[in-house]
């Protein structure tokens, strides 16, 4: 029995800081909310629902734990938790070496296991807080995985919960062991406050911040391994179809992949909202409706074309891909990477000139056919596939279907060349080439006529090929519904005689075969656009509407350069575009309407944006230091500081009263400067001390009472200091 | 220089967080991290400038009582005022201490102060020494919203006040009915000595009425003692107080003050109780008479301001007027 009393008295022995203690309930329950939250995000993107659960059961026993025993020292809890934490450090590293799960998922897992650890140990207020560090920790990861706007709710439910816990946190701390005064219910007040600063100031802050486009030592994202086809895979498209059932995404590389069914193109476009133009011979006579289903996400630096495929021949009226098959490219060892290095081309020597190495992160969010969107001009390739397809013009297919959720990573080599050293490229460049890009059969006469006389007083290719551009642009209209050519007529010849009126595919197309015709080579290629960009998320959304049509011209020396026909397109070559959210704005809300000084104010911040990003980070920081500097004097100046607690005027005169009656009565010149009012009657003459002490008394009053005095007083103050200032003449 | 960058400790900490994250998203290319680094930057910003801001807005002055007593309570008034047009939030008015004086609680935490409005706080303390005590200045500290950054003003203040020594009522009748000897047993003529004012003590006598025995000498003496009258009231006496610092031991300041104490309480029961007139002399010191109790506050303040003399000081030994003797050395004569 007294044993047993022992062992309770052992396991209750009392926490051995109990001014350390936090008692407050509000305190906990707001880091627990947000804590929980924090579980709940990091868990939604990484698919963690089973330790979710457990998660969330476990802090919210672990924070009713910690209150209810937050005055004992739980000296064996402690020693389970630490035991708990080295297995989390175990599987962790188990994880991390023995597994192909993705890095940051094991990582969210043992946070959220560890998460759930410390809440067992909570008993001081300290321990809250770090609590809700780690729930911060866990919403940054949210935050990185996050690719929708959902996390911008989440996000600011947690701010919430995190203001209110640190605001009586701080209010807890700092009216420690003081005599407190006031309403605490006024928190709150600061808190809104607070919430409504952040929210205001957002918008200048957020555009502000410098982008550094690294890849330091991220691993680059790529998802499980795509089952491949069944049969024997050459390089053919493949489309998806509603039971892709048969289709799935592997946890792993392994050689049991399954492969599955080669849906057909017809079926694929029987589905109304698919783009034509992913098929083996683009039609110009087709139209689809296409959707503005959100097709994919891509994180990258810049706004890029998207090329899928690239078709070099036009026969027949149709636009095909002379080389279908293309060549097999074989990943290295275990990982998903494809080096696409020809270095025996010559064209992919000179297509350096003047490029960078950007890194294109894809995200699907449907399904979609089997060709890899990439920009030109792919350099390294995360996929995960054992083995993929690239064609003569560097367009690529894989031997699968790709699903949702499936992630990809492209490296490309993107061009930027100055205009006026591209006008110096000689011409003619036709002979540089394979003859299929100069291609002119299939032509009409009249079609040749016309791409000599656009070009005719043109004498590099970037003039000729501005010249055919400027020339559609100018004559033709822009029509989503353009009526397709009568049977049997040249679809082009149509479109720039009949007609007038077409849409991507019929402006890319005259272009590519304009070009060829002044003895360029040209190719057309089929993608999407770079889509919108989300400031918040940073990625651009790709939707089934964003499918576009576009040519390639080569360049001698530098290689092909990407050029878009389409009245809304960009003029000259489309390069890369840097894109941040302070470009972001300003092609938004400025471009093309602002006009006069909001137009210089403009182009003058998206200048900095765009600058180099050590300017930028730079000019960030001089701007939030103005920002701070503004708010500071703005308050400063809106407090109006008033000194030493201003005198009202009767109280000043009465203290003036008394200091002038200082200065003249000599018997105070030696006294200490210490001395009081009334301690001075001490050296006051005996027959005028009553006087004094009454002067003294009112002087009293006027300074140290936080009352005003009346009139009378100041009357009377004014008095008494005349009589002893008379008095004082007697010396 | 660590202490100054401890004051910045959270802000610190803070801008290292936004770095860490800043790498990642750089890395990683995550705009909604970037989202949450402006959110700390902002938070950062405004942690900074707004507890300065409040700071300047504010002022602080305090008000001591014109005279206290050593060791007991007094109440000291802060007024802090909000000068601006925005409320202010979490002021601490702290470390509310200065030589002589501590507060009890020592700080003060407004959670709210509204604009252009000032605010009236009274802080208890007892002072614990005697003399000239001075509140020069105290500081307000502000770490509104969020306490990450936590801003100090320290404002000069002009609060002043004199603390008199102890006065005992009781202790003071003893001191007159035992000729200003504190303890009675250690005169052995104690019961001898005649009250120089209203009555005189002596033993019981059999027959002599209860009315006349004096009970509280009676416990402290441990037999009956009985007061006499004799009809005459004393008008005016002398009290002598010894500053010369040459005749305490070192370190003697305490007993000094034990003696002031005791010729304070002496005092104030002769004036107050009996009516009469005193004058207080010292060796080094001009002394001071109190006529009635309306001058008793000079009294007061006299006592406060008198110190230990010591130099060339011309000292005065106790003049015959001096009734009572209050001094470190042996008295050869009971005085009274």
């Amino acid at each position: 029995m007294s044993a047993a009393r022992g062992v309770l008295s052992a396991l209750n022995s009392p926490y051995r800081r109990p001014e350390e203690v936090e008692h407050n309930v509000p305190l906990r329950a707001f880091t627990w909310l947000a804590v929980a939250l924090s579980l709940c995000v990091a868990a939604r993107d990484t698919g963690l629902m089973s330790p979710l659960a457990l998660g969330l059961s476990a802090v919210s026993a672990g924070y009713v734990f910690s209150h209810f025993r937050r005055m004992y020292s739980n000296w064996w809890m402690k020693i389970a938790l630490a035991a708990g934490m080295v297995a989390a450090g175990f599987i962790y590293v188990n994880q991390m070496l023995f597994t192909q799960r993705d890095h940051i998922v094991v990582l969210t897992e043992m946070m959220i296991f560890l998460q759930a650890l410390h809440s067992f140990d909570l008993p001081r207020r300290k321990d809250l807080i770090y609590s809700l560090l780690s729930a911060f920790m866990l919403m940054c990861v949210g935050g990185v995985l996050s690719r929708s706007l959902d996390f911008g709710i989440y996000l600011a439910v947690f701010i919430l919960l995190a203001l209110a816990m640190l605001a009586i946190f701080h209010y807890r701390e700092t009216s420690e062991r003081a005599l407190i005064i006031g309403n605490p219910r006024s928190i709150a007040t600061v808190v809104a406050r607070l919430a409504i600063a952040l929210a205001v100031c957002f918008p200048l802050f957020f555009p502000l911040i410098p982008r550094y486009r690294t890849y330091a030592f991220a691993n680059l994202p790529v998802s499980g391994r795509l089952r491949e086809a069944a049969q024997k895979f050459s390089g053919q498209l493949m489309y998806p179809d509603p039971p892709s059932a048969a289709v799935g995404i592997d946890a792993g590389f392994g050689p049991d992949a399954q492969v599955g069914p080669d849906f057909s193109a017809e079926r694929y476009l029987a589905g109304g909202d698919a783009y034509f133009g992913f098929v083996p011979e683009l039609d110009l006579n087709s139209r689809a409706r296409l959707s503005d289903k959100l097709l994919m996400r891509v994180k990258s630096p810049s706004a890029v074309y998207h090329r899928g495929l690239v078709f070099d021949t036009f026969k027949n009226n149709l636009w095909m891909i002379s080389d279908a098959e293309g060549e097999q490219l074989t990943r290295k060892e275990a990982s998903p990477v494809f080096r696409l290095d020809r270095s025996g081309d010559t064209e992919y020597q000179s297509a350096f000139i003047g490029a960078s190495l950007t890194y294109h992160t894809y995200y699907l969010e449907r399904d979609m056919p089997n060709i890899i969107y990439a920009p030109y001009r792919p350099d390294t390739l995360y996929f995960p596939v054992g083995f993929i397809f690239m064609d003569d013009n560097l367009a690529m297919r894989v031997p699968a279907v790709l699903l949702e959720g499936t992630i990809y990573t492209a490296i490309s080599t993107t061009p930027s060349i100055d205009p006026e050293t591209l006008r110096k490229v000689a011409f003619p460049p036709c002979p540089d080439v394979d003859e299929k890009y100069c291609s002119i059969g299939f032509m009409t006469p009249k079609m040749r006529a016309l791409a000599l006389e656009i070009t005719a007083g043109s004498t590099s290719v970037l003039d000729k090929v501005e010249a055919i551009a400027a020339y559609l642009e100018k004559n033709y209209e822009y029509d989503i519904d353009a009526p397709p050519a009568p049977p049997g007529a040249h679809p082009v010849h149509h479109f720039l005689f009949e007609s007038k009126r077409g849409y991507c595919e019929h402006f890319a197309s005259a272009m590519a075969l304009l070009a060829r015709a002044a003895g360029i080579p040209s190719r057309l290629v089929t993608g999407f656009v770079p889509g919108a960009y989300n400031p918040l998320t940073g990625y651009f959304e790709v939707r089934g509407t964003d499918a576009h049509a576009w040519v390639e011209i080569y360049f001698p020396i530098v290689g092909w350069l990407t050029f878009d026909p389409t009245p809304s397109g960009p003029s000259g070559p489309v390069f890369a575009e840097e894109v941040t959210p302070m470009s972001f704005l300003y092609d938004r809300y400025f471009k093309g309407i602002a006009e006069g000084a909001v137009e210089v104010a403009a182009r003058l911040f998206y200048t900095a944006a765009v600058a180099p990003a050590w300017i930028s980070a730079a000019l960030s920081a001089l701007a939030v230091a103005l920002c701070a500097g503004a708010f500071f004097l703005i308050s400063a100046r809106r407090s109006r500081r008033v000194g030493r607690f201003p005198l009202p005027p009767n109280n000043r005169l009465v203290a003036r009263s008394f200091l002038s009656l200082m200065r003249a009565r000599p018997e105070l010149r030696n006294a200490p400067r210490s001395a009081t009012a009334t301690d001075l009657s001490v050296f006051i003459a005996h027959d005028a001390r009553d006087s004094w002490l009454e002067l003294a008394a009112l002087y009293n009053r006027a300074v140290f009472s936080p009352l005003p005095l009346d009139a009378r007083d100041a009357a009377t103050a004014s008095s008494l200091a005349a009589t002893l200032k008379a008095d004082a003449e007697r010396f | 220089m660590i202490e100054r960058l401890a004051a910045f400790g959270r802000l610190i900490f803070l801008a290292l967080w936004a770095g860490l994250l800043f790498l990642i998203a750089t890395n990683i290319q995550s705009g909604w991290l970037y989202v949450v680094i402006s959110f700390m930057l902002i938070l950062a910003a405004v942690s900074v400038a707004a507890p300065k801001s409040a700071l300047r807005a504010v002022s602080l002055e305090a008000a001591l009582p014109d005279l206290c007593e050593r060791g007991s309570p007094a109440t000291a008034v802060l007024t802090i005022r909000n000068n601006s047009r925005i409320s202010r939030h979490m002021l601490r008015i702290e470390s509310l201490s200065c030589p002589g004086i501590k507060f009890e609680p020592d700080r003060v935490f407004i959670v709210s102060l509204p604009a252009r409005s000032s605010l009236t706080v009274s802080a208890k303390f007892a002072p614990e020494s005697r003399g000239r005590l001075k509140m020069e200045r105290a500081a307000v500290s502000c770490g509104a919203p969020l306490g990450i950054f936590t801003a100090r003003r320290e404002f000069p203040l002009r609060a002043v006040s004199l603390a008199h020594p102890r006065v005992d009522r009781a202790e003071g009748e003893a001191l007159a009915e035992y000729g200003g000897r504190a303890d009675p047993r250690a005169n052995p003529a104690r019961f001898e000595l005649r009250d120089s004012y209203n009555y005189r003590l002596r033993e019981y006598v059999p027959g002599d009425s209860l009315r006349q025995i004096h009970w509280k000498l009676t416990a402290r003496a441990g037999e009956p003692i009985v007061k006499q009258n004799d009809g005459a009231a004393v008008e005016h006496a002398g009290i002598f107080i010894d500053n010369d610092a040459a005749n305490y031991p070192p370190g003697g300041g305490e007993r000094f003050e034990r003696l002031l104490e005791q010729a304070a309480s002496l005092a104030y029961h002769l004036v107050f109780a009996r009516g009469a007139g005193v004058s207080i002399t010292a060796s080094a010191a001009p002394g001071i008479t109190v006529d009635s109790p309306d001058s008793w506050e000079r009294a007061l303040r006299w006592l406060a301001l008198i110190e230990l003399q010591s130099g060339n000081y011309p000292l005065q030994p106790p003049g015959p007027d001096a009734d009572f003797t209050f001094s470190p050395l042996e008295r050869t004569e009971a005085s009274g």
